[in-house]
């Protein structure tokens, strides 16, 4: 029966991809790609942001500067193109399919051994292009449950959950105008990453996860204005509320915007602020807070720095402050921080060596449980062996528990995922 | 009027002669050549090269930057910059040709700095140009930095595109050296 439902389930999730052949969706995020003098995001990116689909540009250098080359200095023609070059789209077309499996062991302290397999992404995504105008999108599939190997990109469903079936999910949707000479700036309206602190594909990093900024499922409806320079970008977004969550109490309302000086091509520094406000805290995601209005305020600042093209240092520390007014009067403050600092090692062109360092403590200066502060420790192997697929194994040590993070409570964990696109 | 006439021939004659028989500069250390490209909305290109020779005529300085080992850190990327672009099997250098005259280089230990003209070649065309130097004398060793901005199609170099990425075709040079007298 198991199988029968699962079997069912892949024929719905490829039918569903099948038909949306003219979309796509994003898997990318290397904010280590400064150790190639490419500060900014949006040559290789649709998102000035970073993150996402490729431009063709991106899929180019995915195979010249990202890949393990197997013949010194080859062009790689149309290897990097979508479906390996084997349809030639129009220069205003930018399609890309992604999937995504993960396996992992969990090890809480104490706990035997978990095993999981989770579909991280099935995702379709399409950029397309008509003079200033640009329409982009991302339709996916994720299954049902954890059982089916799904249910973490639900705050993105497009369809009604939970359902035996699984989950249509968009990430991203937007609307975009290029403005000015050179396109420095872009105005976009629809579902966009949250602009702040450093674009990641690790969407577990504290910085990422208790800041609600992931690029997994962090996504939010609004409007931004982008802007990339020689020496500066940033982008300010007016939040309006995810609407792929209900009921609307539940909707943050605010703004964010980050911007990153750029001294040289080697180094990048930003700033970044967060400011929204619901009506009822997501206690499901934090439960420390109560359901209750709450104001939420993240600050951060964050550095991108390559002192050698073979070292990269990513590092953010974020200020994190909750404020909740209590159904009976009064207001509950919290005050928080997180911080990552990120080491990228390429040992050689394909091969990057991982190791972070996380801290997070949600309750600083509280005189209660959660007034703890959980370490993480990460080591990794990335390994971008072939054309359009990587594999990545981690190891995580946590000695305690934050919102989103891998593990989810005190323990290890073991991580292999390989990850495909067209 | 006579006497007048030979007194300024013989300074003329003087001062061609004070000219000439400066010391001729000699490079030392390892000098260091940069240029600056963009591409559209801040996309960066850095290109380096350590060589570069200075041959010094007398009344003209030739900087000369031989092309060959510049590079930008990305192979496939120097690959087409050198032979696609800059075609170095044909023309392998660019040279700078000034008048020794144009350049006030100081005396003792102190620095001077000005713009000065002087004529750049590059894949086998020549144009005028104007540059910035600065020159610092330290213990007889000249430290000599210059910044030059350059158009590439000035010299009939293809304005380098790839997979839908257009360069800028201003770019900006960066020189430094050390010299001996």
């Amino acid at each position: 029966m198991g199988l029968v439902r699962k079997t069912a389930a892949l024929v719905a999730a490829l039918s569903v991809l099948a038909c949306l052949m003219l979309a796509s969706r994003p898997a990318f995020a290397f904010p280590w790609m400064i150790r190639e003098g490419y500060t900014g995001c949006n040559t290789c990116h649709a998102d000035p942001s970073g993150a996402g689909i490729l431009t063709q540009y991106g899929r180019g250098m995915e195979e010249v500067i990202l890949r393990m080359p197997y013949k010194k200095d080859a062009d790689p023609g149309k290897t990097g193109n979508f479906f390996f070059g084997a349809f030639d789209l129009p220069d205003q077309l930018l399609l890309q399919t992604d999937a995504r499996n993960l396996v992992m062991t969990v090890i809480p302290n104490g706990s035997p051994a978990q095993l999981y397999d989770y579909v991280m992404q099935l995702d379709q995504s399409a950029q397309l292009k008509l003079g200033r105008f640009r329409m982009n999108g991302s339709i996916g599939y994720t299954p049902p449950t954890q059982e089916w190997g799904g249910g973490g990109a639900l705050a993105a469903s497009l369809t009604d959950q939970p359902s035996s079936w699984g989950a249509i999910v968009a990430r991203q949707y937007w609307l975009g105008l290029d403005i000015g000479k050179d396109e420095e700036f872009l105005l976009r309206a629809g579902r966009l990453n949250v602009p702040y602190g450093i674009r990641t594909l690790e969407h577990p990093f504290f910085v990422r996860s208790v800041t609600r900024t992931d690029s997994n499922t962090g996504q939010e409806h609004g409007v931004s204005l982008a802007y990339t320079g020689e020496k500066v970008r940033g982008e300010v977004m007016a939040i309006l509320g995810n609407y792929a969550i209900r009921p609307d109490a539940f909707r943050e309302r605010g703004g964010s915007a980050f911007v990153e000086l750029t001294p040289s091509t080697k180094v990048a520094i930003g700033a970044s602020a967060l400011i929204t406000h619901a009506d009822v805290a997501r206690s499901d995601l934090e439960p420390s807070l109560s359901a209750s209005p709450i104001f939420r305020q993240d600050y951060a600042l964050h550095a991108r720095i390559s002192p050698a093209k073979a070292l990269v240092i990513l590092a953010e520390v974020d200020a994190l402050y909750n404020s909740q007014q209590l159904p009976g009067g009064g207001t509950s403050n919290h005050f928080g921080m997180a911080s990552l600092l990120q080491v990228d090692l390429q040992l050689y062109q394909g091969i990057h060596l991982l190791a972070a360092n996380e801290i997070y403590n949600g309750h600083i200066a509280e005189k209660n449980a959660y007034n703890t502060t959980t370490v993480t420790a990460w080591g990794g192997l990335w390994w971008f062996f072939a054309p359009h697929v990587d594999l990545r194994v981690d190891f995580v040590y946590a000695t305690g528990s934050a919102p989103g993070s891998t593990p989810t409570s005190p323990g290890s964990a073991l991580l292999a995922q390989i990850h495909g696109y067209l | 009027m006579n006497r007048a006439r030979v007194l300024v021939t013989t300074l003329s004659f003087l001062s061609a002669l004070a000219v000439t028989a400066d010391a001729k500069l000699t490079r030392t250390g390892t000098p260091a050549v940069t240029f600056h490209a963009s591409g559209p909305a801040g996309m960066n290109i850095v290109g380096t090269t350590s060589d570069l020779d200075v041959d010094d005529q007398g009344a003209k300085i030739v900087i000369k930057v031989p092309l060959k080992s510049l590079a930008t850190g990305i192979a496939l990327r120097d690959d087409h910059m050198r032979n696609k672009y800059l075609q170095i099997a044909t023309y392998p250098n660019a040279e700078l040709t000034l008048d020794r005259a144009t350049v006030h280089f100081p005396n003792g230990d102190t620095a001077s700095s000005g713009d000065a003209t002087g004529s750049m070649a590059i894949h086998g065309k020549t144009k005028n140009v104007s540059f910035h130097y600065n020159i610092t004398r330290v213990t007889g060793t000249l430290h000599v930095g210059g910044t030059v901005h350059l158009d590439i199609r000035d010299y009939g170099i293809d304005i380098p595109s790839y997979l839908g990425v257009t360069v800028k075709p201003e770019i900006g040079v960066e020189v430094q050296f050390t010299a001996t007298e």
